[in-house]
């Protein structure tokens, strides 16, 4: 049974935890018109390397907090612990990052506000 | 029919235990469950529902620290999975922008209310879950060795020390632990589980001998 | 019961100093027969003082067969222990320890072990070779029904128990340590000692009922100047008496998983007459280790000779074990065959209590200390021997012996015949790396030695002693002392009281040990010849346990399973209970000596969990019966057992499904609740609905994200339906949601679907959006509620004592008012789940009870009646209202549903919107609700029923789809169902058929959802 890093927890039991699959996907807004073979690389293309995976993890029965984790799919070896929203840091982590496919695609553009609609986003938030 | 004039806070209401179906246990061969180990007046184990405990759940930054000591009696615990302290008020840390904070039965509503004005001014959420959650009162030399039958933390004394909190699994119950003290402990645990838990510490405590306490 | 005739006498019991209490003598029972032990002693070593050494029959030839080895290696005496439900087949009886009254019976034999009808394969054996039944059974396919069937009767061993309620107590624990050390013979204990005297917290453990390992086995080895038992009781006081080490006898090491987390199991009571009840069978132990020390020792390996699997033939260490140990001879005139130096112990063991011996050495020209010892005690050699052959009935009865040439594979010379009645034999050593390989460390093959011993390491781990490939007792000492310290250090422990530099206690200093030189070098010599051809002449047995013999695993390799994993599962080698433990290395160096190859090349096979069977009960502790899985209960759950309802499983919870009255079925139950809640009140536990309190500025524009409709304007104090969906456009949940404040909403959510919700909105929260201001609390459990329904539910609050105006100017349908009933405080929500004008009362968890009776009583008077799950359903199916989970099933999108009104057409984006937007949404034959009448108008059909066009069409016929929800309506007389169609919105007014299993059909119009009030009159009273 693995023991996963906890960021703020602390390494805890692998059943403490929950697997979100694949980290890294951006959400493409829906006010960002791409074909459906695009959304499809969001929707449901995951990757599923054998080696170092970036994965989303939680901490379900513990804080419930979520993190990201590069895991060696392999070895069950854990290279690094990161927070949500970061990139990775170590190097091998760094390099599974920068190499996906995903980097490239229409979904992951279609993701930033679009500049039409970023006004209109904003409002509906209340913020400046 | 008459209502009753009765102001609820002079209502007792019910414990997390009452009216639970008797204890249905999981060996039918355990000898007398509930009365210790035949021959020894010390059990192991003696726990205690802590009824209507005072339960608030708080989520806020840490700039919400001031006002909470003023509130409560003591500020955010200075790391995760420790609690903070003053008498019976405990402010147990549960993520980084949430804490539990346990206060005296029936004190739960007015601290409530006076810590959501204390803080009226920032970005939080102070929820009474007072009966949402049970609380057990632990105490007895095996009482660590029992919570590990179902706990995969380390509760050695020397690691999970007096103020530690921890949210973890007790068997099938997602928990909520503090430690009181070296022999003592306090469990939190979702109203629901509480019969689960009660029968689960009575099986589990037998062979130290175990006590339930009203 | 069995009667007990006097016992036999331990003929063969030395009166000597050992490890058994002659004076403690113990009563057991073996096949019916009375016997007499000691304490101390194992059932094996019983059964051998007593002259018993045929103990069970074999797998595949129902060959006799014997006690092989002293240890958990055993593959032959397999034991079925206890009787009625306290049966155990399959445990080797040289583990069990007697007790008073020990019950214990052989396997596999039918009737008896003397008389064993099975016994006939061994003289069909030429027609059983390797993969028999895969080459018997593979044709035709038709009769594989019956095979199967004789198969499964000749397959497994022993039997299990007779009643299978196991009424034993089991317990498991989890533990933590710096260092666990998994073996106590002197490696281990002197690696637990070096760890803890540097300060850590150690847990070592060992499968027999005594510390000390091989040890245990000796007599004569002196260490530091007392006998070395002296020794190890003195390593182990220490032990015992440093707090923070936890000893562990009678404690297996069985499986090595991923970081360091190792499950152990420990026999609690297994060897006392009476169990005390307080305590456990077994236990077992997850441990946590910062490092582990693996000191398991090795096992000795038999030779593969014509006849090694009479009884009586045993392996050198186990006989001397059954000396020295147990005072017990196995043999009077012995033959001690061997490759090696350690064998001449035995043969001296042997000598000393009396028996006439014969060293058989297949060396050539053995040299050294032992062999001048043997000499000197004018015990003779046969060098450049070897046992060809063994005879015996039931017992071996004699050997022929023959001169070998140089390289150990030919006879060369005359044969001899020698009477005996025993044989040691020893094959040299093998080291036990089953953890260290469960812990995916590597192996390398030592040409020396002739083993495979570990090399590197993956987990945190040390190996040390014979489990190393260190023979040497000096040598093991020092190698458990140095992986002590090490794996301490690595650990990060630190001693307070050590004044050395890194805070670590200098080493333990080395003992003196009166051993002579001893060659740790075995000659190569995997199948002994035998004068036949290959695969002809008598049987030389590799795996005792799966009746595999050298020929077979000649047969296999000749046949193509050149992998040494094909030849596993061809021949069935190593894949017993004991996992070929004394099997597995002359199986592959046979393997690879047939290929042509060196045995490193071939490799091994892999080695998995557990090292020795555990017991399932031990693994389920107290996870069975009624604690197996926590069962919820609401706050007035007392209150529907003692009024008789009928519950059902909701997920964890428990809920009230119906309340039959005296003479009431189910049907009758419902109707009459069903009909109450139209016609007059009902009352529903809704206590489990999850509910999520929902904060923040942002809390509006995240509920607009999260549902499919708008939220931003919603009045304070009004109520909204929402439906959620997954990102791929399908509902994923449903419920009412309230503002309760600006920046405040209280979310409901349907039963099963609460920390589901919850998970999902915090998900969003934390990794999407984390700039939203909000903050989500479960409020599922603080509120209890009790839902109101029915055209009297006005007059029931007004008599409950609601302190508010209950007019709809005041209290509008899909809003909310904070109040007291009968003095409560309550949260009240005008919303109806069953189409009648209805109140969700929400009070403090507490007072759910109290709620729920006052509201009983003050309803009394005007027909309230309390309604479970089950009308509850068909209120709401009558109304068309849709159970997610029920009508939906991950691929239901809104539109499939004829909701699109819920489906906002100005927000720019929701959580499913894009998806909503694919291509493949539109599609005609998507599959879609629709409602169902039915021809005959009591006729009910199946939930599941799949609806086709045509019912006489030819199989397999085209389906449309199925039925999700079906029920007997009461209040409008017939039967009503939803079923989900392929393009059901446009099959309206068309007849559908249900062709059932029974062969009946049952005949249905597809008709609109909403049955009952379409118009929504009712909502108002």
């Amino acid at each position: 049974m693995m023991l996963i890093e906890c960021p703020f927890c602390g390494p805890r039991d692998e059943t403490e935890f929950s697997c979100g699959g694949e980290a890294h996907i951006a959400r493409p807004l829906a006010e960002n018109k791409i074909s459906d073979a695009d959304f499809a690389d969001y929707l449901f293309m995951r990757d599923n390397p054998k080696g170092l995976f970036l994965e989303r993890w939680r901490h379900s029965a513990g804080c419930r907090r979520w993190f990201n984790m590069a895991r060696d799919t392999v070895s069950h070896d854990v290279v690094e612990v990161y927070p949500m929203g970061a990139l990775p840091k170590t190097a091998a982590a760094k390099s599974v990052y920068n190499t996906s496919w995903r980097r490239d695609t229409a979904a992951e553009q279609a993701a930033k506000p679009a500049r039409a609609s970023q006004k209109q986003a904003a409002k509906a938030r209340g913020r400046k | 029919m008459a209502s009753t004039s009765k102001k609820a806070s002079m209502l007792p209401g019910r414990s997390a235990l009452a009216g639970k179906p008797a204890t249905r246990h999981a060996n039918p061969y355990a000898s007398k469950p509930g009365d210790g180990k035949p021959g020894d007046s010390k059990p192991g184990l003696v726990f205690s529902e802590m009824v209507h405990l005072g339960k608030l759940n708080l989520r806020a930054s840490k700039s919400a620290s001031t006002q909470v000591k003023s509130v409560v009696g003591c500020a955010f615990p200075t790391a995760a999975n420790r609690s903070s302290s003053a008498g019976e008020r405990h402010v147990v840390w549960l993520g980084p922008d949430e804490f539990l904070i346990i206060c005296e039965a029936d004190k739960d509503a007015e601290l409530a209310s006076t810590l959501e004005s204390a803080l009226k001014t920032q970005h939080c959420a102070v929820t009474n879950i007072t009966d949402a959650l049970a609380a057990f009162h632990l105490k007895g030399t095996a009482v660590r060795q029992v919570l590990a039958k179902g706990c995969a933390i380390d509760l050695h004394p020397g690691s999970f020390t007096s103020g530690d909190a921890a949210q973890t699994l007790l068997s099938h119950a997602a928990v909520t632990m503090l430690a009181v003290a070296e022999n003592e402990l306090i469990v939190i645990c979702r109203t629901s589980f509480a019969p689960y838990l009660h029968d689960w510490l009575l099986d589990a405590a037998l062979e130290y001998g175990v006590k339930f306490t009203k | 019961m069995f009667k007990l005739g006097k016992p036999a006498a331990q003929l063969a019991r030395l009166n000597r100093a050992s490890r058994v209490d002659q004076a403690r003598s113990i009563n057991f029972t073996f096949d019916g027969n009375p016997y007499t032990g000691y304490a101390g002693d194992t059932l094996a070593s019983a059964l051998l003082a007593n002259g018993v050494h045929l103990v069970g029959r074999s797998f595949k030839y129902h060959r006799p067969r014997g006690i092989l080895s002293a240890g958990s290696e055993e593959p032959n005496a397999l034991i079925r222990l206890g009787r009625g439900a306290y049966a155990e087949p399959n445990l080797r009886a040289t583990q069990i320890e007697i007790f008073e009254n020990l019950y214990a019976e052989s396997q596999n034999r039918v009737p008896s072990l003397a008389f064993d009808i099975g016994a006939i394969n061994s003289i069909l054996a030429r027609f059983f070779p390797a993969g028999f039944y895969y080459k018997t059974f593979m044709w035709p396919a038709a009769m594989w029904m019956k095979y199967e069937h004789v198969i499964r009767h000749a397959a497994g061993l022993g039997k299990a128990a007779d009643d299978h309620n196991d009424p034993d107590r089991y317990e498991k624990t989890h533990a933590h340590c710096d260092v666990l050390v998994a073996g106590g013979g002197a490696a281990g204990l002197m690696a637990a000692l070096q760890a803890a005297r540097n300060g850590a917290r150690v847990i070592i453990a060992d499968e027999q009922n005594e510390f000390g390992g091989w040890l245990l086995a000796e007599a004569g080895i002196e260490i530091d100047g007392k006998p070395a038992i002296d020794w190890i009781g003195q390593i182990v006081d220490e032990l015992t008496s440093m707090p923070e080490v936890t000893m562990l006898p009678r404690t297996t090491v069985f499986g090595y998983m991923d970081a360091n987390y190792l499950t152990l199991n420990e026999r609690v009571t297994d060897h006392l007459p009476d169990r005390p009840a307080h305590l456990p069978r077994q236990r077992l132990w997850k441990i946590r280790a910062k490092q582990t020390v693996l000191a398991q020792g090795a096992h000795e390996r038999p030779l593969v000779f014509a006849g090694n699997d009479l009884p009586g033939v045993m392996l050198a260490g186990a006989v001397r074990s059954y000396i020295n140990r147990y005072a017990t001879l196995p043999g009077q005139r012995a033959i001690v065959m061997t490759n090696n130096d350690d064998a001449y112990r035995t043969a001296m063991a042997l000598h000393d209590a009396g028996a006439r011996v014969t060293i058989v050495d297949l060396r050539a020209k053995p040299t050294g200390a032992f062999i001048r010892e043997a000499t000197a005690a004018g015990i003779e050699i046969l060098a450049g021997h070897a046992v060809i052959a063994a005879h015996g009935n039931r017992r071996v009865a004699r050997v022929e012996i023959a001169p070998l040439d140089s390289t150990a594979s030919v006879i060369d010379g005359d044969i001899m015949h020698r009477d005996c009645d025993l044989i040691a034999m020893s094959g040299g050593l093998s080291p036990a790396v089953h953890l260290h390989s469960q812990a995916r460390g590597k192996l390398q093959w030592d040409d020396k030695k002739l083993c495979f011993k570990p090399s590197t390491t993956h987990e945190a781990s040390f190996n040390a002693g014979a489990g190393n490939g260190t023979f040497d007792l000096a040598a093991a000492i020092k190698e458990g002392i140095r992986c002590g310290a090490r794996a301490a250090k690595a650990a990060g422990c630190k001693n307070s009281m050590a004044a050395t530099p890194d805070n670590s206690l200098p080493d333990i200093s080395l003992p003196d040990i009166n051993l002579p030189k001893q060659s740790w070098a075995p000659l190569a010599a995997w199948k002994i010849p035998n004068g036949h051809a290959a695969g002809a002449g008598p049987k030389a047995f590799v795996d005792f346990q799966n009746d595999v013999t050298a020929s077979d695993v000649s047969l296999a390799a000749r046949e193509g399973y050149q992998s040494v994993e094909h030849l596993k599962r061809y021949t069935t080698m190593g894949m017993g209970t004991d996992q070929g433990k004394t099997s597995n290395i002359n199986a592959l160096a046979i393997l690879a000596d047939a290929l042509g190859n060196e045995i490193p090349e071939v490799g091994t096979t892999t080695f998995r969990m557990p090292y020795t069977p555990s017991n399932i009960g031990a693994i389920a502790g107290r996870d069975i019966g009624a604690l197996f899985d926590p069962v919820r209960l609401t706050r007035m759950d007392d209150w529907h057992r003692d009024n008789g309802a009928t519950f059902e499983h909701v997920g964890q919870w428990m809920r009230a499904w119906y309340y039959p009255q005296a003479g009431e079925t189910m049907a009758e139950a419902v109707n009459r609740e069903v009909l109450a809640a139209r016609t007059t009140a009902g009352l529903l536990d809704a206590s489990t609905l999850g509910k999520i309190d929902i904060r923040g500025p942002d809390a509006a524009e995240f509920l607009n994200r999260i549902y499919t409709n708008g939220w931003s304007k919603l009045a304070i104090g009004r109520c909204r339906y929402g439906l959620m969906l997954k990102d791929d456009g399908m509902v994923m949940d449903d419920g009412v949601t309230t503002r309760i404040g600006k920046n405040h909403f209280h979310m409901t959510t349907t039963t099963g679907g609460a920390a589901g919700v919850l998970d999902w909105l915090e998900e969003w929260l934390q990794t999407e959006w984390p700039d939203l201001k909000v903050y989500l609390t479960s409020v599922t459990e603080q509120w209890a509620v009790a839902t109101l329904s029915g055209p009297n539910a006005h007059k029931i609050l007004q008599d409950a004592g609601i302190d508010i105006d209950l007019s709809s100017a005041n209290f509008p349908f899909m809003s909310m008012q904070n109040c007291h009933i009968g003095g409560l405080p309550a949260r009240v929500f005008r919303i109806s789940f069953t189409g009648e004008l209805s109140y969700e009362i929400n009070v403090a968890a507490r007072h759910g009870l109290a709620l729920w009776t006052h509201l009983m009583k003050a309803g009394a008077a005007h027909g309230i009646t309390p309604y479970g799950t089950e009308a509850m359903h068909v209120l709401r199916a009558e109304k068309g209202f849709i159970i997610v989970g029920q009508e939906t099933d991950g691929s239901v999108t809104p539109h499939d549903l004829g909701m699109d009104w819920i489906i906002s057409k100005t927000k720019p984006d929701f959580i499913g919107k894009r998806a909503l937007a694919r291509s493949t949404m539109a599609h005609d034959d998507r599959k879609q609700l629709v409602g169902l009448k039915t021809s005959d108008p009591q006729q009910v059909i199946p939930e599941g029923a799949h609806a086709v066009i045509d019912p006489n069409q030819p199989l397999p016929m085209q389906m449309l789809g199925q039925v999700t929800s079906s029920y007997y309506s009461p209040n409008l007389g017939h039967s009503i169902a939803m079923a989900l169609l392929k393009g059901g919105h446009n099959l309206h007014g068309q007849t559908v058929f249900f062709p059932l299993l029974d062969g009946s059909v049952i005949e249905a119009k597809v008709v609109d959802t909403v049955f009952f009030d379409p118009k929504g009159e009712r909502i108002n009273g």
